[in-house]
């Protein structure tokens, strides 16, 4: 005979959510912590203050250098993902639903393979573009497409089976849309979530990415941090912290605008509205 | 505002007549034929219910009309022309899909108007034609709502000023009520029904329900198997049905066993009953009699003069004027329903005979 689940007492719900608070805030706090210590003794804003040096600084060029060529592979990577992945994961469900299975498949192997092994695939490759298109650290975007796909796929999957946009596409060819207008007017609007999670994804796998770039020798944010802290770790905790806090404020912001979206749409109707239900 | 689903004055200009027709429709999906050359001509403005069972081939019927679904040979005929090859798009019909279809990120307004700003028709006359839709629909005053902030029949009812307001020259509607409670699809059919008469439109209505389908056609066609078995008013469909499916499919039917007696009559339990349509079945061969249980007398035990049924009253439900009763039959060992007069009351255990009516049946294998 099935049981019945009971919802947690009210004080076991407490500690939970206090024992997870706790388990993401005192990592923050000890970074925070150590990157207030002083060298002479002490606490000081001091490290905080060389912040500002790092664009200017030799000392930290290699940082500066890795969290440009980041942010340029975070934006090729979301050309990549919403400029070819997303329409394909749309074209796909709504053109060749056989296929989706083997396309299921296909997104879960970069988490499956693990990234050590993928660079081993990766290296003749990228050989062979170093040819053709050189070996500067943009080049990565083709690898961290890849790494990204598992996560933006399902983003994206999700709102999609969600909003049946397979109906809404009928309906909208029916009102005598081109599938242009489906894509712009219907779709895009309507998976505006999964797209905006599937970009915040996409950004916070690039900043965060490191067995590859270090295998590929390229200078990324996370190589960069690396090699900053062998001779200043301050820095390169207070980096990861911002890093951090700034992905934190994001994820809060995406979620924020996620629930105002669906607040905004669902609303009790009036006794005289009642009345007009048939 | 008026509530009332009466048509509103003034309404939008009706379409232009027209008809619709499939001709030799075949499609196959890889070595499976859903529909197996079906042929279906409606006249200019009629309403048309695709009638039968879950996987019977309405549907995709529906689709190919649409142009949703290729056909793997035949026509596809609107106002005569041949679109088969043509998109949907560009169709120019109306559709209403049984899933809620209205675009979540819009306002009833935007979603209303969505057809318009396709065919790039100017801003005022949008607006007009949008709150004329309304109106037909009963809807004025919900333009700014979101479909989430909308019921079940008032999103069908969106869906249909949607479907409506470009003017088609087809209204195709796949089983647009079955989401909803019993309440609002008899509310919501009956609003379609008017607002479709009102405007002369050509409306092929998908549905499984048998009493919805009866209800709001013109006629009816019972689908099975990918074949139209019978395409007909509700009345004919309901009265002379033509096949053992649509005999059992629509309304209730008893089976009884009989005889071909010649070609046009069946022997039921020694009576001569007239057929409605032979089929393959020749003379002497035993066969299934398909009787509607208002076909059927009953009589007291004794009360019966000529040939009839012995059986025991099981049980006697009142349906207001009428009184349908089950009878276990002695011979053949099986159970039928009678239905009669209200003021004829019979009792379970009651000893009665039972007496076919020479009304057309259906028989079948």
């Amino acid at each position: 005979m099935s049981r019945v689940a009971t919802p947690p007492q009210k004080w076991l719900r407490r500690v939970i959510l206090w024992g997870v608070t706790l388990i993401f805030l005192i990592p923050l706090f000890a970074m925070t912590e150590f990157t207030l210590r002083s060298p002479g003794g002490g606490y000081s804003f001091e490290h905080w203050l060389a912040l500002g040096e790092i664009g200017d600084s030799r000392q930290y060029r290699v940082l500066a250098n890795g969290l440009s060529n980041s942010a340029v592979l975070s934006g090729l990577t979301l050309v990549l993902v919403l400029g070819v992945f997303a329409p394909t994961i749309i074209w796909v469900h709504l053109r060749f639903p056989k296929f989706e299975r083997i396309l299921d498949l296909l997104t879960v192997l970069p988490i499956a393979i693990p990234a050590i092994a993928l660079v081993v695939g990766f290296a003749p490759i990228y050989r062979l573009l170093g040819k053709s298109l050189g070996s500067g650290e943009w080049t990565l975007f083709l690898a961290y497409g890849v790494l990204v796909l598992p996560f933006t796929y399902r983003a994206i999957m999700a709102d999609l089976q969600g909003m049946d946009a397979r109906v809404l596409s009928e309906a909208a060819r029916s009102l005598g849309a081109t599938w242009f207008a489906v894509f712009t007017r219907v779709l895009i609007p309507g998976l505006r979530r999964g797209l905006l999670s599937a970009s915040l994804l996409t950004i916070a796998i690039v900043m965060g990415e490191f067995t590859v770039s270090s295998l590929l020798s390229r200078t990324t944010f996370q190589t960069g941090l690396l090699q900053i802290s062998q001779t200043n770790p301050f820095i390169a905790v207070l980096v990861s912290l911002l890093s951090l806090i700034i992905m934190f404020v994001l994820l809060a912001t995406v979620s924020g605008a996620g629930s105002r979206i669906r607040n905004s749409k669902v609303r009790t109707p009036s006794a005289k509205e009642k009345s007009y239900v048939a | 505002m008026s509530h009332s689903f009466a048509v509103p004055s003034p309404t939008p200009t009706p379409a232009a007549p027209s008809g619709i027709a499939l001709l030799q429709v075949r499609k196959d999906y890889g070595q499976a034929t859903v529909l197996h050359s079906v042929d279906l001509s409606l006249k200019p403005g009629e309403l048309v219910c695709l009638l039968g069972p879950s996987g019977c081939g309405k549907t995709t019927a529906l689709r190919c009309l649409a142009g949703l679904e290729d056909v793997t040979s035949g026509s596809v005929l609107i106002d005569g022309q041949d679109v088969s090859g043509i998109p949907v798009n560009k169709r120019d019909i109306g559709m209403v899909f049984q899933a809620y279809s209205l675009f979540p990120h819009m306002t009833v307004q935007k979603n209303v108007e969505f057809g318009l700003r396709m065919r790039k028709i100017s801003a005022s006359v949008r607006r007009q034609r949008v709150a004329e839709s309304l109106e037909l629909v009963g809807l004025s005053g919900f333009d700014d709502r979101f479909a989430a902030q909308l019921s079940g029949g008032q999103q069908q009812r969106v869906a249909l000023a949607r479907a409506l307001v470009t003017r088609p020259r087809a209204l195709l509607l796949d089983e647009p009520l079955s989401a909803l409670d019993a309440k609002v699809r008899v509310r919501l059919r009956e609003q379609i029904r008017a607002i479709v008469t009102d405007l002369g439109i050509t409306t092929v209505f998908v549905t499984h329900d048998q009493e919805e389908a009866l209800a709001i056609s013109d006629r009816v066609a019972v689908m099975n198997q990918g074949r139209i078995e019978q395409f007909d008013t509700p009345q004919e469909i309901y009265r002379h049905p033509v096949s053992a499916f649509v005999a059992d499919f629509v309304g209730i039917s008893n089976k009884l066993p009989g005889l071909i007696e010649d070609d046009q009559h069946v022997l039921v339990h020694g009576q001569s009953i007239p057929v409605a349509k032979m089929g393959n079945a020749k003379v002497g061969q035993a066969v299934t009699a398909f009787v509607r249980p208002e076909h059927l007398r009953i009589l007291r035990a004794g009360e019966n003069i000529g040939p009839a049924l012995d059986g025991v009253v099981i049980s006697s439900g009142f349906l207001g004027s009428l009184r349908r009763t089950l009878v276990r039959l002695a011979a053949p060992k099986s159970e039928i329903a009678v239905q009669h007069e209200a003021s004829e009351e019979f009792l379970p255990g009651d000893r009665v005979v039972v007496s076919v009516l020479p009304v057309p049946v259906a028989v079948g294998a």
